[in-house]
Order: structure tokens, then C-alpha cells, then sequence
């Protein structure tokens, strides 16, 4: 019953947490708020029996990339204006995109879970495996280890790419432009 | 020189003559070359047609592919029957006849230099009519003959309509009625001939078209459309043609009656009869030839050629046709007072007895009985056309019969010239009409004895109309020439053509004459047991309308006695009926021009713009809104609506990376549903 | 409710869609480019979650493989995150602004 209780408080963290990081005017409440769907994520981690998933979404996604996106809200000159609301016919684009996403996102898990269902060919779900961990090394340095070595590349890739768009321009017009 | 060559340039001499006199200023250099090139083209012509008469054989000239259609192809060439050469030796004289009288006749004109050019297009064209050897070029000479009677009708094109032209208020006749004044110019009346020439050749049309589909289904192959090929149409195995649920036999029916069309509208016949008494506006000179071998002899010659085509259906409804437009265009010459428009509706009511002929069939002897009248006939309405040309230059454009009279001491040799053509047309005893109404009337008095036939309606409607011609061509010489003058100053002026004219004009009175066509019966007239009863029927009616149209002339000038009074007062609706054409122009004006053309140019402006008021305000302020269903205003929203996509399209493209998203996603999870549920 | 329970697929994949068109409607509907970040990470949260969930309902839950690809997601959002943090920062150097509605030119 806990456990149940427990689960549907973290969905309901990572769902209502996404509605209003979408929804509020606030950038820096967005911000906040995607980070308490990801607290909602990384409890759905723990249930699923993935620890140390969980431990990298708090670590990595929560203690880096939110931070990231919480020093970019510096950037914007309106953090809390009325102005962050995009032109109503693209509000109401929005809204017709999403819902047909979600049902087209339906579709997709009832077609997956009958998948699953029948894979599994009857058998009761095993309860998760905790301490997984070695498996996942064994995979990565294993039988995956090209996408491991590919996401490196991409890292490093991504990092030289930042610095190389933030090194300011030499171009003398682009100087005068902003001096 | 074979017949074939010599047709070729009797098509050619005129054609080159055409151009060439385009190029002349001069309207003596001018009329020296077209006269020189048609006397050419008539002393190449008549040894043809001895020859071609004499052996009685057809003459295919030369021939060329046009159009390779795959199973059917086009062609151009000459053919010469003993019809076709001595209609083409009679338009070539007739022709070089007229141009002669012409040179005189427009002596003053200033736009006489180009009148030789058009006339020879109008001659080169109806030899190609004559001498086509193939259905489909016969329909394209027959429509530069179409052009050439434009050219010529509209030969005064600036003139004003009848009611605004005072020249015409003061000249015209006391009695003058049910001409449409307002109607009534050179260039309302070459429109009117056009038009009423394009409803019949769309008939024309119809009836190649189902000539074409039936011999296509019987099997025929190459040049379907030669006359020889058309000839056994007839007579083939018709059991596999059939179009739009027409069996072959009634494909036939309506390519017979699609031809007549063609005919009527060319010849003049009712309902299409209002434009030839309208071409009276052209020159006189042009209605010489126009009314006598060129444009309306066509339509004859072509249900002649054609005559073996017909079946007994098609050739009931031509004969009917033909004499009643010969008794009713009688009726209405009776009682004209403008002398051409006397010879106008008499042009009418010959050639209605011809196709009353033609209806007789060939079993009959119509066919060269019809074809007989259309050469007599040619030569004496040439020649009084001619006259009456030079009695209108005489009297300085005075037409009114009623102010005419006694020419015959002032022009006695235009009178006498007249007289012949007269008792030629009318059918007097040693005179060229003499033969050939007989025949026609001996035809159809044939064609009424057989049974399944016409009926005697086609005889007696001819043997009324016959009547008919005799008083009114006695009333128009009678009130031109004999008698006293009327009005001097109208007549005083008036005087015979030079000599050098009269000895052209005196070539044609020998034609007038029968013994030029009796002659060693060169021309196949029929001899049946009708003869006899035709020949005497014809001299009674001439007797009865020569001496109708006497008592008339002499009782006229001595109206007050009670008969003649009581007389004119019965009459006196009848003669209202026919001066005022049996009210044919005035429901023609009423139903086309009013209503159908108000009519169609009402929903022409709603189509257009909406309403006949936008219309008006485009000519006004040039920017009306138009209705959003008209033509325009669908231009419009289109244009509109392309905007209007375009720029929401530009909306779409604008830069916003959320419309690029929603795009995709959008576009990604559409894909998704349909994919799923497909 | 033991199909939306803890041990069943449904809950979980029921929140990653949700939590997608979520991260849908905010990228498209901000004009701020934070606020479009904020939407694709929701997007990517999503997707991570539906590997990890689809690996443990495989038919082996010790197999590894679900949460290997989560990690890479989360890899991939980190890189994204940079790479669009670099990006911010030089349309901020030129127009003082990351304003999207602003900033609808994409040429330099």
C-alpha cells in the first residue's frame, strides 16, 4: 500500500511538475519546477528496481544540466514578465501539437504494454533486480561498447562545439556592432 | 490542254489576280488586270467544257494529300463534270462581264480600286467550289465564298444605316415598307449574310461529319470525302454504321439534311432568306454575280453534286423547302418598290424553284433540270442586275419604281437587253427559262406521281410561284421602261451605257435565248410524258400572270373606278402581308437580335462581372466589385484566396522555431495514428 | 489497480507520454529559449524514462539494457544542454536578448 502510495506520489511529482514547468510565467519557476519532475522521474527509477539510474538522474541531470539551465535564465531579460507567453494562434498550436502527441503517445504505450504482455507469455513479472550495476559496466565495456565510445565522442564534441560558439568573434564589424 | 490542267488555272488565274490587284492602286490598272485574268480563265474555260460536255465523262485534274488523318486523309485537287465545267465557264464569263460593266459603272467611285480584288477572291473561290473534288475543300472554298460576299456587301462599310442616311430617306420608295431602316447599312448587312451563313454552314458541318462517321464504319479508307468515294456511299453496306444511336440509313438522312442546311444558308432559302435582299446595300455590280453564278448558285450546285446522297426523305423536305420559298419570296417581290429589291426577292423565289427541282430527285430529271435553270438563270438575273445598274447610275441612285418609267426612250437598249432577260426568267416561249422551268416543274409534276414521293405540294406551290414571277417581272420592266416619265427630274439624266459596254453586255443576251441551250441537246434536260403537261401548264400561267400584271399597269394610273377601288381594298391585307416580308425580318429582329441577343448579352454581363449595371460602371469609374459568383469575381478570390495562402504559408515560414516544431512533431505524431490504425 | 501499480509497464509509460506532450506544448508555446530548453529536456525525461521502464518489463528484469539506454539519453541531454547553453549565450552576445520572437532572423 506504501509502495503504491509512494509510486503514484512520484508520477504525480514528475507529470503536475512538468504541467507547470510548461505553464507558469515565472522562467525561474519553470526552471525549479523541471527540476521537481525530475525528483518525480528519478522516484519512478527506484520503483522500476534502477537505482543507480536514479542516482545518475539526481547527479547528472538534476546537479548539471538544471544548474546549466538555471544559470542560462541570467540571460533573459524578462525572467518574470507577461511577455513569455509566444503569439496566441502558435499558444493554441501548441496545445493542438501536444494533444495529439499524447494521443499519439497513447496509442504507443497500449500497443508497447500489449507488446510486453506478450512477450512475457504469461509469466508473472520477476520482482527488480537490485544491484545491477555490474551488468550495466559489463554491457558498456562489452557487447555496447561502440554507442559508449560514440557518446564520449559526442561529449567532447559538444564541449569543444560550446566553447568554440562562446569565443567571441575577431571580426572587427561584429565588435563595432557591439561596442 | 487536259481539263485537269485547265481547272487548275481557272482556280488559279482569278487567285493570282486577287493578289495581284490588292497590290494596284489604280482602279483602271486595277480592273484591267482582274478583266484580262477572268477573260483568260473564260477562254480556257468554255473549250474546256465543250470537251468535258461533250464526252460527258468527269475529269479528275491533279490531287495531293493535305492531311494524312491515319484512317482517313484530307486532300486537295480538281475534279471537272460536265456541271462543274460549264458552271465554271459561266462564272468566268459572267465575271469578266461584270468587271467590264464594273470599270464603267464605278467610273467615279473612289474606292473602285479595290473592288477587282475582292471580286476575283469572290470568283477564284467559287471556282474552287465548282472544281473541289472532295467534300472537305468544297466546305473551305465555300466559306472564302462566305468572306468574298463580306468583302463585297460591305463594299460601302462607312455608309450610315438607312434611317440616318438622308441620301436613302429622300430617294427611297413610297412604298417602302418592312425594311428595318435601322437595320439597313452595308455593314449591318454583310453581318447579317455572315451570320446567317454561319447557321447554315454548321449544318454543313453536321452533314461532313456524319458523311465522314458513316463511311469510316463501313470500311472505307484514304480520301473518304472524294466525291467519287461519296458517290457509292448510297449504295454500300450500311449495317455497320451507326453514331449516337442514329442507325446508317438515318446517319444518311442527317447528312443530307446537314448539307441542305449548308445550302439554304448559302442559296437563301427560308427561314435563312434575310441577308440576300440585304446584300442589296453592296454594289450593283456585285450583286450581278453575287445573285446570278457565284455565291448563292453554290448551294444549289452543291445539293446538285450531291443529289445521289439524298435519300427520298431529305429529297421531300428540299423539295417542299425550295417551293415554298419560291411562291413566298414571289409573294413579297410582287409588291417591293426599290427595283432591286424586286430582282433581290425574285434571286430567292428562281432558286427556291431549283431546289423545288432538286427535291424531284434524280429519277426524276430534277438534277439537270435544277442545274439547267441555275445556268439560265444565271445568265438573264446577271443581265438585269446589270441593267438595273445602269438605270440607278442613270438616275443618280433613284430606285423607286414608283418614280420610274418610260427609260425605254432614254436607254432603249438597256430596255431591250432588260426585256430579254425578263421573258428569259419569266419563262417565255423561245426564251432560255422557257427550258429549263419547264423541266423543273415536268420534274416535280414526276416526282408528285411516285408514290412515297413529295406529293404534288412542291408542284403547285412551283406552278403558284411561277405565276408569281411572270407579274412581277412584267411589273418591273413595265414600270422601269414603258409608259410616261413620271418624274422628269429623275429620269432626265438618264442614259445608255457606253458602247464598249453594251458590246460586253450584249455577249449575254444570245444566253438568254433557248437556242443556245436546246442546241444539239447538249444539256441533258428530261423528255418524260410529263413534258407536254408542264409546257402547257407553264404557258397558261405565264399567259394569266402577264396579263394580271397588264391590267394592273394600265388600270394603276385610273384608280378611282369602283373594281380597281373595290378590288385594292380586298387586297389590301394580302399586299400589307407581303410588303412587309410575312413579318420574317420582324420576328427575326424580335427573337435574335432583341431577344436572343439582349438576352445572351445579360447573362454574358452576369457571368462576367455580375449584372449589366457593373458592366456599365466599368466603363465609367473602371473598377466595379465585382459579384463574388461571376467570372470575374471567381478571378478575383482566386487571386484572393492564393494571397491569402501564400500568406499564411509566409507565416509558417517566419523564423519561429515553435511553428517548426509544432510542424514536425505535429506532422510525426499525425503519422503515428494513421500508421497505427492503418 | 495493479496495471497502473509500481509493478506494472502501464504507469510508467503512461507518465513518459504525458510528461512528452507536456515537454511538446512548452517548447512550442514559449518564446523564451529557456523555456523551449525546459520543453526538450521534459521531452528527453520522457524518453529516458520509457527505456528504463520497457527494460524492466523486458522478459529478463535483470537484463541491462533499458537503463544503459536511459544513461545514454541522459548523456545526450547533457550534451544538448551545453551545446544550447553556448548557443544562448552567443544570441545574447549579439542582441542582448534570447528572446525568440526577437531573435527570428537566422542569419548572422
Amino acid at each position: 500500500m506504501i509502495a503504491l502510495v509512494s509510486f503514484a506520489a512520484s508520477a504525480a511529482l514528475a507529470v503536475v511538475g512538468a504541467l507547470l514547468a510548461a505553464s507558469v510565467r515565472n522562467l525561474l519557476h519553470a526552471a525549479l519546477l523541471l527540476g521537481v519532475s525530475l525528483f518525480g522521474t528519478a522516484g519512478l527509477y527506484l520503483f522500476l528496481g534502477q537505482p543507480w539510474l536514479a542516482c545518475v538522474q539526481v547527479v547528472v541531470y538534476i546537479g548539471g544540466i538544471l544548474v546549466l539551465i538555471l544559470f542560462a535564465t541570467l540571460f533573459s531579460s524578462d525572467i518574470t514578465g507577461s511577455g513569455q507567453r509566444a503569439p496566441r494562434a502558435l499558444w493554441f498550436a501548441a496545445l493542438g501539437t501536444a494533444l495529439t502527441t499524447a494521443l499519439a503517445a497513447w496509442r504507443l504505450v497500449r500497443g508497447g504494454v500489449e507488446a510486453l504482455a506478450a512477450r512475457r507469455g504469461g509469466e508473472p513479472v520477476v520482482p527488480p533486480a537490485v544491484g545491477s550495476t555490474d551488468a550495466i559496466g559489463d554491457l558498456l565495456l562489452g557487447a555496447w561498447f561502440a554507442p559508449f565510445f560514440l557518446a564520449g565522442v559526442l561529449l567532447t564534441v559538444a564541449l569543444v562545439a560550446a566553447v568554440a560558439i562562446v569565443q567571441r568573434h575577431r571580426r572587427p564589424e561584429v565588435e563595432a556592432e557591439h561596442a | 490542254m487536259s481539263a485537269g490542267t485547265t481547272s487548275v488555272l481557272l482556280l488559279a488565274l482569278p487567285a493570282a489576280a486577287a493578289v495581284l490587284c490588292a497590290c494596284l492602286r489604280s482602279a483602271r490598272a486595277a480592273h484591267a488586270v482582274a478583266a484580262a485574268a477572268m477573260l483568260v480563265a473564260t477562254l480556257l474555260a468554255v473549250p474546256m467544257a465543250v470537251e468535258v460536255v461533250g464526252s460527258g465523262a468527269v475529269v479528275v485534274g491533279p490531287h495531293a494529300t493535305w492531311l494524312d488523318l491515319g484512317r482517313f486523309t484530307l486532300g486537295v485537287g480538281t475534279m471537272v463534270d460536265p456541271t462543274g465545267a460549264v458552271l465554271a465557264a459561266i462564272v468566268a464569263l459572267l465575271a469578266t462581264v461584270v468587271l467590264v460593266f464594273n470599270a464603267w459603272y464605278m467610273h467615279d467611285e473612289p474606292l473602285a480600286a479595290r473592288f477587282p480584288w475582292q471580286f476575283c477572291l469572290f470568283a477564284a473561290a467559287m471556282q474552287g467550289v465548282v472544281l473541289a473534288d472532295n467534300l472537305f475543300l468544297l466546305f473551305c472554298c465555300w466559306e472564302l465564298v462566305g468572306l468574298g460576299s463580306y468583302l463585297l456587301i460591305g463594299f460601302w462599310f462607312d455608309r450610315p444605316a438607312a434611317a440616318d442616311d438622308a441620301g436613302y430617306q429622300a430617294r427611297k420608295g413610297s412604298g417602302a415598307r418592312g425594311v428595318l431602316e435601322h437595320r439597313l447599312s452595308p455593314s449591318h448587312a454583310q453581318w447579317k449574310a455572315f451570320v446567317m451563313n454561319r447557321v447554315g454552314d454548321a449544318g454543313f458541318l453536321v452533314g461532313i461529319g456524319a458523311l465522314l462517321a458513316v463511311s469510316l464504319q463501313t470500311g472505307a479508307e484514304g480520301d473518304v470525302l472524294s466525291f467519287a468515294r461519296l458517290a457509292a456511299l448510297p449504295t454500300a453496306d450500311l449495317s455497320a454504321a451507326s453514331l449516337f444511336g442514329l442507325s446508317g440509313e438515318s446517319l444518311l438522312v442527317l447528312a443530307a439534311l446537314g448539307l441542305f442546311c449548308g445550302a439554304v444558308g448559302k442559296s437563301a432559302q427560308f427561314p435563312l432568306l434575310g441577308w440576300l435582299p440585304d446584300a442589296m446595300q453592296g454594289p450593283t455590280t456585285a450583286s450581278s454575280i453575287l445573285h446570278a453564278a457565284t455565291m448563292v448558285a453554290a448551294g444549289v450546285f452543291l445539293v446538285a453534286r450531291c443529289l445521289p446522297l439524298f435519300p427520298p426523305d431529305a429529297l421531300a423536305v428540299v423539295g417542299w423547302l425550295g417551293a415554298f420559298t419560291c411562291l413566298f419570296a414571289a409573294s413579297i417581290a410582287c409588291v417591293q418598290w426599290d427595283l432591286k429589291a424586286v430582282l433581290a426577292w425574285s434571286t430567292v423565289s428562281q432558286l427556291g424553284l431549283m431546289f423545288a427541282g432538286l427535291g424531284a430527285g434524280a429519277a426524276a430529271g430534277g438534277g439537270e433540270a435544277a442545274v439547267a435553270h441555275l445556268f439560265t438563270h444565271a445568265f438573264a438575273k446577271c443581265l438585269l442586275f446589270l441593267c438595273a445598274g445602269a438605270v440607278i447610275h442613270g438616275c443618280h441612285g433613284h430606285q423607286d419604281l414608283a418614280r420610274l418609267g418610260g427609260l425605254w426612250r432614254r436607254m432603249p437598249v438597256t430596255a431591250a437587253f432588260a426585256l430579254a432577260a425578263v421573258l428569259a426568267l419569266g419563262g417565255a416561249p423561245w426564251f432560255a427559262g422557257f427550258v429549263s422551268k419547264d423541266a423543273i416543274l415536268a420534274a416535280a409534276l414526276a416526282a408528285a406521281k411516285v408514290p412515297g414521293g413529295p406529293g404534288f405540294g412542291p408542284f403547285l406551290l412551283a406552278c403558284a410561284g411561277s405565276l408569281l414571277t411572270a407579274v412581277y417581272l412584267l411589273r418591273w420592266w413595265l414600270r422601269i421602261f414603258a409608259g410616261r416619265e413620271r418624274q422628269l427630274e429623275v429620269t432626265q439624266a438618264a442614259h445608255d451605257p457606253p458602247r464598249a459596254v453594251l458590246a460586253v453586255l450584249v455577249l449575254l443576251v444570245p444566253a438568254t435565248m433557248a437556242a443556245p441551250w436546246t442546241f444539239g441537246d447538249w444539256l441533258p434536260l428530261p423528255h418524260g410524258p410529263e413534258h407536254a403537261t408542264a409546257t402547257t401548264v407553264a404557258l397558261v400561267l405565264l399567259a394569266l400572270g402577264s396579263a394580271i400584271a397588264l391590267v394592273v399597269w394600265l388600270l394603276a394610273p385610273r384608280a378611282g373606278r369602283d373594281l380597281a377601288a373595290q378590288l385594292a381594298r380586298v387586297l389590301r391585307p394580302l399586299h400589307t402581308a407581303c410588303a412587309e416580308l410575312w413579318g420574317v425580318e420582324r420576328a427575326f429582329d424580335l427573337l435574335f437580335t432583341r431577344g436572343l441577343g439582349r438576352g445572351l448579352a445579360a447573362v454574358v454581363a452576369r457571368l462576367d462581372l455580375g449584372g449589366e449595371r457593373r458592366l456599365a460602371a466599368l466603363e465609367l469609374d473602371g473598377a466595379p466589385r465585382p459579384l463574388p459568383a461571376s467570372l470575374d469575381g471567381v478571378v478575383d478570390g482566386l487571386a484572393r484566396g492564393c494571397a491569402d495562402v501564400g500568406r499564411a504559408g509566409a507565416l509558417l515560414h517566419g523564423g519561429r522555431v515553435g511553428v517548426y516544431l509544432a510542424i514536425a512533431l505535429g506532422a510525426l505524431a499525425l503519422a503515428v495514428l494513421v500508421g497505427w490504425s492503418a | 489497480m495493479p496495471e497502473f501499480g509500481p509493478d506494472a509497464p502501464t504507469g510508467y509509460l503512461l507518465v513518459a507520454a504525458l510528461l512528452f506532450a507536456t515537454g511538446v506544448f512548452a517548447a512550442i508555446s514559449r518564446r523564451n529559449a529557456i523555456g523551449v530548453l525546459i520543453g526538450i529536456e521534459l521531452m528527453l525525461n520522457a524518453a529516458a524514462l520509457q527505456f528504463a521502464a520497457y527494460g524492466r518489463f523486458a522478459k529478463s528484469a535483470a537484463d541491462p539494457q533499458g537503463q544503459t539506454a536511459a544513461v545514454f539519453v541522459i548523456v545526450v541531454a547533457a550534451a544538448e544542454a551545453a551545446v544550447a547553453l553556448a548557443l544562448l549565450f552567443a544570441v545574447y552576445r549579439r542582441t542582448r536578448d534570447i528572446d525568440l520572437e526577437q531573435n527570428r532572423e537566422l542569419r548572422s
